[in-house]
């Protein structure tokens, strides 16, 4: 039984810098797959730079970079429910929700945020 | 209190392995059960046995000393990456897998992370 369906307190994964100027984004994403793996309840929340994350159609072939946007989308069938992200932080940048992955992502208020720690057994932040 | 500790950035770059070093002394002297200290990304560089530092302080002697007192466990995937092998190693530290790390997660009272994003 996936943990979150016995009521364990969530590891929030905070995902807030940018794709490729940092390692950080892919090893917090290979981070998120490994704890789906042992069915650990998983948040993630994309804020600040990290919004861009979650922008679709990036990846840079000739520098042998992957699509980073494409693997967060893909931790949806790995059994993450949706991908939150700050909406202050998306209209800071000029992103739109549209810009983002084909997946569930969900928009939230930084207020919102708060409540994510609060209930979180643990934080990471990549 | 069971405490766990994440850590995600090298030796000397910046001062965040030597604040858990430090950190992690405090907690095991006060009592608490420090379930262990996880190397994660370049935090695994912590563990390698060939740090030279003359008339400085040396991390992975360091985290050795750690290592006799809790685990100190280094990614294996990141070491490989980092090419760091297991002969590598300083003594006391040991390379693991993710689910180590799990573990630990699912153990603790408090887990922290230091360095990072």
């Amino acid at each position: 039984m996936p943990a979150e369906a016995t009521g364990e307190r969530p590891i929030l994964l905070l995902f807030r810098r940018a794709p490729y100027g940092t390692v950080f984004p892919a090893e917090g994403l290979r981070m998120a797959e490994a704890l789906l793996a042992f069915q650990l309840p998983v948040k993630a929340v994309f804020l600040e730079d990290g919004v861009f994350d979650l922008v679709k159609g990036q990846g840079n072939k000739a520098l042998d970079f992957g699509d980073l946007g494409a693997a967060f989308a893909g931790l949806v069938a790995t059994g993450l429910k949706e991908l939150l992200v700050v909406q202050e932080d998306l209209s800071a940048r000029r992103v739109g929700i549209e810009d983002l992955v084909d997946a569930p992502v969900r928009a939230i208020r930084v207020t919102e945020l708060r409540a994510l720690v609060d209930e979180a057994k643990v934080v990471m932040p990549f | 209190m069971k405490i766990g500790i994440l850590l995600l950035t090298g030796p000397y770059q910046h001062e965040a392995a030597d604040t858990a070093y430090h950190f992690t002394k405090a907690a095991l002297a006060r009592g608490h059960e420090v379930l262990g200290v996880f190397l994660y990304t370049d935090g695994v560089n912590n563990a390698n046995r060939h740090i030279a530092a003359p008339g400085h302080r040396n991390l992975a002697r360091m985290f050795s000393e750690l290592g006799a007192q809790t685990r100190v466990v280094a990614c294996g995937t990141c070491a490989r990456f980092r090419g760091l092998g297991k002969d590598a190693l300083s003594p006391g530290t040991s390379m693991g897998g993710m689910g180590a790390l799990v573990k630990m997660l699912q153990d603790c009272d408090r887990f922290l992370v230091f360095g990072g994003g």
